[in-house]
C-alpha cells in the first residue's frame, strides 16, 4: 500500500540534510559541501520515493488530488506536502549553487553561463530556502513514523515509532553523506565518525523503547527474527559501532568509514522493511 | 434526527440476502471480489453445546471515524453529518483508510481503484426509505431508522435475551468510538462475535507523534552535532584567542 511500500528515501534524504546542515552551521559554514552532497543525494531519493508512492496508488492519475487540499490532521496529507516542498526547495538550492559556480561576466559564453547569470541575482537569498529546507527535513524524518503509528496495526501503535525513525533517519542520512564523500576520496570531518558512534548509541534505546511498547514478538522471535537480529542489530548497530571505534583508534581510514556507513545504510533499510512487513503479517 | 442501523444478530440466519441486495443496489461489480457487507460466522463452544453467530460485517459509520481523519485528499466525508462516505471520483486509492479503520472495513476491489465500503446506500439510493440490506432481510434482523429509537429497541432486545439466559447479551455501538451508526444486538461478548471489545480511534495521538519526533530531532541535534562540532569550534576559537594573549 502506497506510502508503506515506498523505500526509506525520505528518511535518508531528510536525515542527511539535517545532519549536514547542522555540521555546516555549527562549524561556521566550513562544510558547505556536505549540505550540497546531502541535497544532491536527497532530492532524487525523495523523487524516487514519490514515484513509488504514485505507482502504488489505486488511481495513479489522480495523485494530484493530494495537492488540492492541505489537511494537516492527516499524516499522509501533511507528509505529501512536506515531500513536495522539500524536493522543490532542494532543486532551488541546487540551481542557486549552480549559479555560484560561474564567474560573473557581462558576456555569458554558453547557455549554462547565461542561465547562471539569471539565477545569480537570487543567490543572496539562498539562506531562505536553506533554513526552510532544514525545518522541513525535521518534519520529513518524522512523518513516516507518525503515518504508521496512526493505524490500527498493534506493531506500529507507539510514540516510540516516530522516535526510532527519526534517529534511524539521521543515522542513515548522515552515513549516506559520509559514504558518498568517502567513495569520492574527499575529506570528511573527523568528528563525523564520532557523531556516527553517538547516533548508534542513541538508536539502541530508541529501538528498545519501540520493542517494549508494542507486541514485537514477530521481530524478536517470530518469522522475521533472523532479519531483525542479523540485519537491524548486528549489521545496523553493532557492526558500525565496532567499526567506528576501530576507525577512531586508527585515526580514521577510508575503508573503515566505507564499511561502517554501508552497514548503517543496510541496517536502516532492513529496519524499515521489517517494521512495515511485520505490521502487515 | 440521525439515521442508523440496528442489526439483531439473534435473528440473523446468515442467508446473505443483504450481501446480494447491497451489491445489486450499489452496483458493486460482480467478480470484483468485494462485498460492501458480508456475513461473518463465529462458532462458539464444543459439541454438543455449540452456538453459531452470524454477524453482518460492514462499515460501522463511527462518530470518531479514523478513516475520515487520515484521508489525505478529503475523499472521505460525512455529507449528512453522520454517515461516512467515500467519494469514488476523488479517492486516489492510497489505502491509508484501510489501515486506519479499527474494524478493517474499507477494501480495494479488483482491479485496484478507489477504496470501497458501505455508504448506507448513498450511491445506489435507499429502497423504500431503507437501506437495500434492511429492505431485503427476510427475518427483520436489520432495521434502518432513527438512532434514538433503535437504541431503545436494542436495549429491549438485550433485556429479552438476558431473560432467556443469555447473560452476556449486550448492545454494541451505543458508545463505542463516540457512538456507531451501526448498532448490534449481541447474544454474547463482542470478542466472541468477532467485534473489538474496546475499539479505539487510530488517530488518537497524531500531535503526540509529531511532537515526539520533533523533540527527538532536538535531542539528536544537541547531542552528537552540537557537542562534537559547535562546542569543539568554540573551544578551538578560545584556544586561539588565549594563545594570542
Amino acid at each position: 500500500m502506497a506510502h508503506f511500500y515506498r523505500p526509506p528515501g525520505a528518511g535518508v534524504a531528510g536525515g542527511g540534510f539535517f545532519a549536514a546542515f547542522l555540521i555546516d552551521r555549527f562549524t561556521g559554514r566550513k562544510h558547505k559541501r556536505l549540505v550540497q552532497v546531502a541535497t544532491w543525494v536527497g532530492v532524487p531519493l525523495v523523487l524516487l520515493g514519490v514515484l513509488f508512492l504514485v505507482l502504488d496508488l489505486g488511481n495513479q492519475l489522480w495523485a494530484w488530488h493530494l495537492f488540492v487540499r492541505f489537511l494537516p490532521a492527516s499524516p499522509m496529507s501533511l507528509g505529501s506536502w512536506i515531500l513536495f516542498l522539500w524536493s522543490i526547495l532542494g532543486m532551488v538550492l541546487i540551481a542557486l549553487w549552480f549559479a555560484e559556480m560561474f564567474e560573473p561576466t557581462e558576456q555569458p559564453t554558453n547557455v549554462f553561463a547565461r542561465i547562471a547569470s539569471w539565477l545569480r541575482a537570487l543567490v543572496p537569498a539562498t539562506e531562505v530556502p536553506s533554513w526552510i529546507s532544514f525545518a522541513l527535513s525535521i518534519l520529513l524524518v518524522t512523518y513516516t513514523g507518525v503515518l504508521l503509528s496512526n493505524t490500527r496495526v498493534p506493531l506500529w501503535a507507539t510514540v516510540f515509532l516516530p522516535v526510532l525513525f527519526v534517529v534511524s533517519a539521521v543515522f542513515t542520512g548522515a552515513s549516506a553523506v559520509r559514504f558518498i564523500l568517502a567513495l569520492a576520496g574527499r575529506d570528511v570531518p573527523e568528528a563525523f565518525g564520532k557523531a556516527s558512534l553517538v547516533l548508534a548509541i542513541l538508536q539502541a534505546p530508541a529501538l528498545v523503547g519501540f520493542l517494549v511498547t508494542v507486541p514485537s514478538g514477530i521481530l524478536i522471535s517470530g518469522p522475521l527474527a533472523l532479519w531483525f537480529w542479523l540485519g537491524v542489530v548486528l549489521i545496523g548497530l553493532v557492526a558500525p559501532f565496532v567499526l567506528e571505534l576501530l576507525a577512531l583508534k586508527a585515526k580514521g581510514t577510508t575503508s573503515l568509514a566505507l564499511a561502517s556507513t554501508l552497514c548503517v545504510l543496510v541496517g536502516g533499510l532492513v529496519l524499515r522493511a521489517m517494521v512495515v512487513i511485520g505490521g502487515q503479517m | 434526527m440521525a439515521k442508523a442501523m440496528l442489526i439483531d444478530t439473534d435473528l440473523c440466519l446468515g442467508c446473505n440476502a443483504c450481501t446480494v441486495e447491497c451489491k445489486r443496489n450499489n452496483n458493486v461489480l460482480v467478480g470484483q471480489g468485494i462485498a460492501w457487507t458480508r456475513i461473518e460466522e463465529h462458532e462458539v463452544g464444543t459439541y454438543p453445546n455449540v452456538v453459531k453467530y452470524f454477524i453482518k460485517d460492514a462499515c460501522k459509520h463511527c462518530t470518531e471515524a479514523s478513516c475520515l481523519n487520515v484521508c489525505p485528499t478529503g475523499a472521505i466525508s460525512k455529507p449528512d453529518g453522520t454517515h461516512v462516505v467515500i467519494n469514488q471520483d476523488w479517492c486516489i486509492g492510497c489505502g491509508y483508510c484501510a489501515m486506519a479503520c479499527p474494524f478493517d472495513i474499507p477494501h480495494f476491489g479488483e482491479p485496484k481503484g478507489s477504496v470501497q465500503k458501505c455508504m448506507f446506500c448513498y450511491v445506489g439510493g435507499l429502497v423504500d426509505g431503507q437501506t437495500a440490506c434492511a429492505a431485503a432481510c427476510p427475518f427483520d434482523a436489520i432495521t434502518f431508522g432513527e438512532r434514538g429509537e433503535l437504541v431503545a429497541q436494542g436495549h429491549q432486545r438485550v433485556a429479552q435475551l438476558r431473560q432467556k439466559g443469555k447473560a452476556d447479551a449486550n448492545l454494541y455501538g451505543e458508545h463505542e468510538l463516540g457512538g456507531l451508526s451501526v448498532l448490534y444486538v449481541l447474544a454474547d461478548r463482542p470478542s466472541v462475535c468477532g467485534l473489538l471489545e474496546h475499539p479505539r480511534v487510530s488517530t488518537r495521538n497524531v500531535l503526540g507523534g509529531w511532537l515526539s519526533g520533533i523533540l527527538t530531532a532536538g535531542v539528536v541535534a544537541a547531542l552528537p552535532f552540537w557537542l562534537l562540532f559547535k562546542r569543539k569550534e568554540r573551544m578551538a576559537a578560545r584556544e586561539i584567542s588565549e594563545g594570542g594573549e
